[in-house]
């Protein structure tokens, strides 16, 4: 399968709901992945290389389970998910809290198993690591389709008690967080909590069918 | 009448009677000094006589509200003396980035501006704008941004008409789909656009707006307070600094034609309009009335060398009164630069008088040396007691608060007294070679207005009861005369800073007219703050803590995760419009204008369906234009609309950025130039109180003042001063009144010797004065800072008349009937309609101030005309039949 084409028409598609992401367990990867930001997009590139390589093999499940440790060291997804609601994180109690950012993980680590599922040669390439404003880093990247075609991929990190964490991701410039705040807020303010709950795991079944 | 006063009266009489035979025999001598004299003069006034145009400086700096102005300008003197320059453009960005580029043009001008202030702050604002938002309110922007976040990415990547059009298009699909979002500001700001360019008037798209979920405004403001280079030694200071601003603009490209318009307004572009609209009015004014105080001194005379006699006693009165300006008080001011207008008035009153007396008896066969004679001592004695009279009048003002007139005051009493010594020196001595024969005109014909003025005379009865009427009207409207304090009522309406300045005032929220307090401490401050917001008459008080926004902790959070949210957007520079084949574009927009068909069609209820029903029918006529024009004409339509739509793009996204950055600061951390301006080296803090209502209405104005005033005593600023100044004003002109009412009814005794001679030249005075106020009432002309001015004058000049009325009846016993016929009728006839020409063209003026001191005075001695040669013959006939027991004098019996 295509996939820079997938994320291409993906993106094109731009308010269409969340993003990708995908891990592949390396053993590389976890000894550099509390390295510095560069080593931390490496490692999960890296481990969607392999989730691409192995994908037939390994399967839906399979591939989850590879890129699930990879996307724990490499995301700072407690932060994701509580940045995705807003002031609206607040307002949920703790079991709320825990079963959202529960889902929300899976839905994750689900996306890039479901995007990167097999290999015909694509590549990611390193382009430049920037510092940014609050002491975060951005690394940029591109992944590399055989017949050159191209998608960009840029990620925030910022350094947390673990080492260096993916906090955001532009695909060609559209950002993650962004997608997500508005489409989860929207539902979560106009149907309420388990409605939100229920579309994540609708979309979390979605990403295995691919 | 007495003994003693017939006795002085003749000492005088003979007193001028040998001074004018001895300039007459004398001439040459007299005439040789006199202009060696006047050349002196010259000299000297064109050296040492200094202009201050200083408006500040014509109130006595003791008042109450001087004094606080004075603390609050030394505690900020930044405030003092700016000008302010209003940027407005389509676009806030471009408003923005001309704001930026012309200030740090002109702080590189130090010698024209020693201060320049932008409201932005060297960009403290846009960095920090977040932080002044509301918490709940930061959420909801965030939403706003997260969900133009993939189309704003979009259209950065490829900032293209193609790319745009086609992001536009994907997103009425996506809407059409049934996702849920916000794409109305979006479609009504790309349709205004392209309806602007098709309409011959482009216009930015202003992706700000965009962002912030606004419509585009009209306008959008920026201000920069610019404090210039004042040279008060120059008619207009402030001429150079405007004209160096202006230059500046012009160098960052904003002309007439420029979206982006600049205006000047602030104090220094006031005060320059001001003064070239009263100053240069009166260039043309001057000449205007020069012709026609010729007109008039013609039908007077009749023979030129008694006009020029005139004029030329004028020139040198003038001449000398400047000198006596120039050693008495050094400078002119706005107001005493009067003392030329007052002085024609007056001074051309005692050359007519002298001359027309002259010319009567000659007519009546005494020879020039007799006549000289005669009409010397006549004209003198009559013309001591409208000097004296005239120079209290005048001096009067010198120990008020009203500097500026005081110094008129001070300048245009002796004025008079020069005046005097001059038409009775130079006068005679002119006659010897100037009037080479008169027109032997037939002296015992009755003139037209002798005829005119009988009718009066005949219907005595009707004219006391028509008096009495209109005296009994006037009362009733006296309540009603007002001051209007209103400073740029003044002004000529048409001026760019007037009129910018009262846009501005009409924006309360923005006002240039608000009141200032002063506190000692920063809890003073405050707390009064909180008393001063709380009165009705006041919309908002701003004091420094204002400037350091509230729960910075719960706010900078939320920012932080809106620049996480948005991302670094970074605008490509790479590929433009020319990139984009024709050809390629038309089909984006085609396809965009199809897929909001099928938008319209499938969702017809939808709430984004109005929008995109208009943006239909502007693409529309884009695409009928486009397909009607030739490829060249086509390419420049597609990337003149690519420019309107992108170009405003980077400067948004940046300053987004730049917002995102906001970090935590306080008080001291505040930027220097924006804290010195609430906080003086000293520790006081400043509030700025402003006005809930427009303070274009005066009564407004009285109102948000007093109330001001209650809560902060010595709060001051534009409003305050004033209404102040304003009082002080009307405070001045009651007391010099007053004062010169008192003065002149005692000089009035003493010169007479009869309280019934003395209220008789009163009464013209009194009710001239009386219809004069009901007329401002009337003709809605209230009085203000500058045609209370023309008050004195009609004072001056209604003495003058009435005294020389009762004057001639007195000395000659005259009855009213022959008075009427009298050179002495005709003399203040013709000598008030000089006046009147004179000031009449002050009314065409396009300075209201100026045009409003025209309309008084021609209103004034119109009056003044009525009552002296109207109402006061009759009233002097009534004594006749009472006769008074002094016997005619032969040798003076010369009545016309």
């Amino acid at each position: 399968m295509n996939v820079v084409r997938t994320i291409k028409s993906f993106i094109f598609q731009i308010f269409a709901a969340s993003l990708l992401i995908a891990p592949v367990y390396s053993s590389w990867a976890q000894s550099q992945s509390a390295g510095d930001p560069e080593q931390v997009v490496h490692t999960l590139h890296e481990a969607l290389i392999k989730a691409m390589r192995e994908g037939e093999k390994l399967g839906y499940q399979g591939r989850f389970n590879l890129l699930a440790p990879v996307v724990d060291k490499t995301h700072d997804l407690d932060f994701i998910a509580r940045t995705t609601l807003g002031a609206n994180w607040t307002q949920l109690d703790a079991e709320q809290k825990r079963t959202f950012s529960e889902i929300f993980r899976k839905l994750s680590i689900g996306t890039y198993a479901g995007w990167f599922k097999s290999y015909s040669g694509e590549r990611f390439e390193f382009i430049e690591s920037q510092p940014m404003p609050r002491d975060q880093v951005m690394v940029r990247s591109k992944l590399i389709q055989s017949d050159g075609e191209v998608v960009r991929f840029d990620y925030i990190l910022r350094q947390g008690k673990d080492g260096w964490r993916i906090i955001n991701i532009l695909a060609d410039g559209v950002s993650d967080l962004a997608l997500k705040r508005v489409e989860y807020r929207a539902i979560l303010q106009r149907d309420g909590f388990s409605t939100l709950i229920d579309m994540l795991k609708k979309k979390l079944a979605l990403t295995e069918q691919g | 009448m007495t003994p003693s006063n017939k006795a002085s009266d003749s000492r005088t009489y003979y007193l001028f009677a040998r001074w004018a035979t001895g300039c007459y025999s004398h001439a040459r001598w007299v005439l040789i000094l006199t202009l060696m004299l006047a050349a002196a003069c010259g000299i000297y006034i064109w050296r040492d006589l200094g202009m201050n145009t200083d408006t500040t400086d014509m109130l006595s700096k003791d008042l109450p509200f001087r004094v606080n102005l004075k603390h609050y300008n030394e505690t900020f003197p930044q405030d003092m003396d700016t000008m302010l320059v209003v940027l407005e453009a389509p676009t806030p960005e471009q408003a923005q980035v001309s704001t930026k580029r012309l200030t740090a043009l002109l702080k590189r001008d130090a010698f024209n501006f020693f201060d320049v202030y932008s409201s932005d702050v060297d960009d403290f604002f846009s960095r920090n704008a977040l932080l002044y938002e509301s918490v709940p309110e930061l959420a909801r922007i965030t939403d706003r941004l997260a969900a133009a976040q993939p189309l704003i990415a979009h259209i950065a990547r490829n900032p293209s008409l193609r790319a745009f059009a086609d992001v536009i298009s994907g997103a009425v699909n996506e809407l059409r789909t049934g996702r849920d979002m916000e794409l109305r500001s979006v479609l009504g700001g790309v349709s205004a656009t392209l309806d602007a360019r098709l309409s011959g008037s482009p216009r930015e798209l202003s992706w700000q707006s965009l962002f912030q979920g606004e419509p585009q405004k009209q306008k959008y403001r920026d201000f920069i307070v610019v404090k210039p280079r004042l040279d008060y030694s120059q008619m207009f200071p402030a001429e150079q600094s405007i004209s160096a601003l202006r230059a500046a603009a012009k160098d960052i490209g904003i002309t007439e034609n420029s979206p982006v318009q600049l205006r000047i307004t602030g104090e220094v572009a006031l005060a320059d309009d001001e003064l070239n609209a009263s100053l240069r009015g009166m260039e043309a004014a001057g000449v205007i009335t020069f012709v026609l105080v010729g007109i008039v001194l013609y039908f007077a005379m009749r023979a030129g060398g008694l006009i020029l006699n005139v004029l030329v006693c004028l020139t040198l009165g003038l001449i000398l009164t400047a000198a006596f300006a120039t050693a008495a008080v050094g400078h002119l001011n706005l107001i005493s630069i009067a003392f030329a207008v007052l002085y024609i008035g007056l001074g051309a009153d005692f050359a007519i008088h002298f001359l027309l007396r002259y010319r009567e008896t000659l007519e009546n066969g005494a020879g020039p040396q007799a006549a000289v004679h005669i009409s010397g001592g006549e004209a003198g004695a009559a013309l001591t007691a409208c000097t004296i009279t005239n120079a209290i009048g005048f001096y009067a003002f010198m120990p008020t608060d009203y500097r500026g007139v005081a110094e008129l005051g001070i300048i245009s009493g002796t004025g008079m007294i020069i005046s005097l010594l001059v038409t009775l020196t130079v006068g005679p001595a002119l006659l010897r070679y100037l009037p080479g024969r008169l027109p032997a005109k037939s002296a015992k014909k009755k003139s037209p207005i002798g005829r005119v003025l009988e009718l009066s005379l005949k219907w005595h009865k009707a004219t006391y009861a028509v008096t009495l009427a209109a005296a009994v009207g006037a009362v009733a409207l006296l309540p009603q005369v007002r001051f209007d304090y209103n400073l740029l009522n003044l002004q000529d309406q048409k001026g760019e800073a007037i009129r910018t300045f009262r846009e501005l005032l009409a924006e309360t929220d923005q006002s240039p007219w608000h009141a200032v307090a002063l506190a000692s401490s920063r809890s003073e401050a405050d707390i009064l703050a909180q008393r001063l917001a709380q009165l009705p008459e006041v919309s908002k008080v701003v004091n420094l803590t204002d400037f350091v926004p509230r729960e910075q902790a719960e706010k900078l959070p939320l920012i932080e995760e809106m620049a996480l949210t948005m991302g670094p957007i970074t605008i490509s520079s790479g590929k433009r419009a020319a990139d984009d084949a024709p050809a390629d574009q038309l089909k984006s927009l085609e396809k965009l204008a199809s897929t909001l068909d099928r938008f319209i069609a499938d969702r017809p209820d939808h709430p984004a369906a109005q929008p995109a029903r208009r943006l239909r029918s502007s693409l529309d006529k884009l695409l009928a234009q486009l397909n009607s024009s030739s490829a060249d004409e086509k390419q420049n339509l597609l990337s003149a609309v690519e420019d309107d739509l992108l170009a405003a793009l980077p400067i948004a996204l940046r300053n987004l950025q730049t917002a995102t950055e906001a970090a935590p600061f306080n008080e001291q951390t505040l930027p220097e130039s924006l804290r010195q301006r609430w906080r003086s080296q000293a520790g006081e803090y400043r509030l700025a109180i402003y006005p809930a209502e427009d303070l274009n209405d005066n009564d407004a104005l009285r109102r948000y003042v007093r109330a001001v005033q209650g809560v902060a005593p010595d709060a001051t600023g534009a409003p305050m001063v004033s209404l102040e100044a304003g009082e002080a004003v009307v405070r001045a002109f009651a007391q010099a009144f007053m004062l010169a009412l008192a003065g002149i009814v005692v000089a009035l005794m003493i010169v007479l010797r009869s309280i019934k001679y003395t209220v008789l030249v009163l009464i013209p005075l009194l009710l001239s004065s009386l219809f004069t106020a009901a007329f401002t009432v009337l003709l809605n002309v209230p009085f203000n800072f500058a045609n209370i001015i023309a008050l004195p004058l009609l004072l001056g000049l209604g003495i003058d008349s009435s005294l020389h009325m009762v004057h001639r009846s007195l000395n000659h016993e005259l009855v009213s009937e022959v008075l009427i016929h009298t050179s002495t009728a005709r003399a203040i006839f013709y000598s008030a309609l000089t006046a009147l020409v004179d000031f009449a063209s002050l009314m065409l003026s396009s300075h209201r101030g100026t045009a409003s001191m025209g309309i008084l005075l021609t209103v004034g001695l119109a009056f003044t005309l009525i009552c002296t040669l109207v109402i006061l013959p009759v009233l002097l006939n009534a004594p006749t039949r009472t006769p008074i027991g002094v016997p005619r004098t032969a040798g003076r019996k010369d009545a016309g």
